[in-house]
């Protein structure tokens, strides 16, 4: 039974695959985190060790969506490339928009580089999610 | 504070103009009409919102720096801080529950014979995450009111 067969129980298109999505939507959850924690100081300078601390746990954690990512072998990786392409562009836009919306405030120095790890960490994770969880219910042919 | 303001009302009145009046409407059609009705629509909203609350959010945050509700020492400062957290979850949930599903579902509906079981299955998660936003939508005015009347 095809994925395509309208008959098709939805738990038979919903295959069983490592949780890809929820560690993508932690790391985005995290670097969310880390950013308000960076808002709220501002303009004065933020605990930096608590936010290094939420970034490298957020790229683990996306890193690790990653490689869990690159194991699967019966996946719609035609779907995921379509969508991660477009989703990537514009959450690379955003990504810079926000990167201008902090330089513009006078943010500089160590903080700049964790605020703009964050955000590249949120221009991947976005992208990964919707790639992931459109691709996890196409047809892998 | 114009263009906070304009945006802000943007954002919740779409949010709620979509939920209350196209969801329920979509959910009657058939499932060909829906992927008619959101192929032409879904492509347009997902260049509307994300603008619409960026627009809100960096506007909201010069509004913020201007009027020095961002120090520490001001009185509105813990009213800021939790509004940043209810943008946090809002964000969260939308980005990481919600647009991949309305995405999966728009990908879904394009294909020759769409799963009607496992569109229903992604709009499930609708119900939950509508919810959590409209509660975080509400925070948001509490807050914003309470910010402006001070």
């Amino acid at each position: 039974m095809s994925a395509h067969d309208a008959t098709a129980p939805a738990h038979e298109v919903d295959r069983p695959l490592p949780p890809i999505g929820y560690l993508a939507t932690a790391s985005l959850g995290l670097v969310v985190v880390g950013g308000i924690l960076l808002a709220s100081y501002a303009p004065r300078v933020a605990p930096l060790g608590f936010a290094t601390g939420l970034l490298i746990a957020a790229a683990i954690l996306l890193l690790t969506a990653g490689a869990l990512l690159g194991r699967l072998k019966e996946f719609a990786w035609g779907a995921f490339a379509t969508v991660f392409k477009w989703a990537l562009l514009a959450y690379v836009i955003t990504a810079g928009m926000i990167e201008f919306a902090f330089v513009h405030d006078h943010t500089r120095g160590s903080s700049l580089v964790i605020v703009t790890f964050m955000l590249v960490i949120f221009a991947l994770s976005v992208p990964t999610i919707i790639a992931f969880t459109t691709a996890r219910y196409a047809d892998p042919r | 504070m114009f263009n906070h303001v304009v945006g802000g009302g943007l954002w919740t009145g779409i949010d709620l103009f979509v939920g209350l009046v196209i969801g329920p409407i979509l959910g009657r059609l058939s499932i060909p009409a829906r992927a008619e009705f959101s192929a032409r629509f879904m492509p347009k909203m997902v260049i509307i919102m994300p603008t619409v609350v960026m627009m809100t959010l960096a506007t909201g945050f010069q509004v913020a720096r201007s009027q020095g509700n961002l120090l520490a020492s001001s009185p509105n400062h813990a009213w800021l801080i939790v509004s940043f957290c209810v943008v946090g979850i809002m964000a969260t949930v939308a980005l990481g529950i919600l647009e991949p599903a309305n995405i999966a579902v728009l990908y879904e509906m394009n294909k020759p014979i769409p799963n009607g079981q496992l569109i229903h299955r992604l709009m499930q998660r609708f119900v939950y995450t509508s919810g959590i936003l409209g509660i975080m939508q509400v925070a948001t005015l509490i807050i914003m009111t309470r910010l402006g009347s001070r």
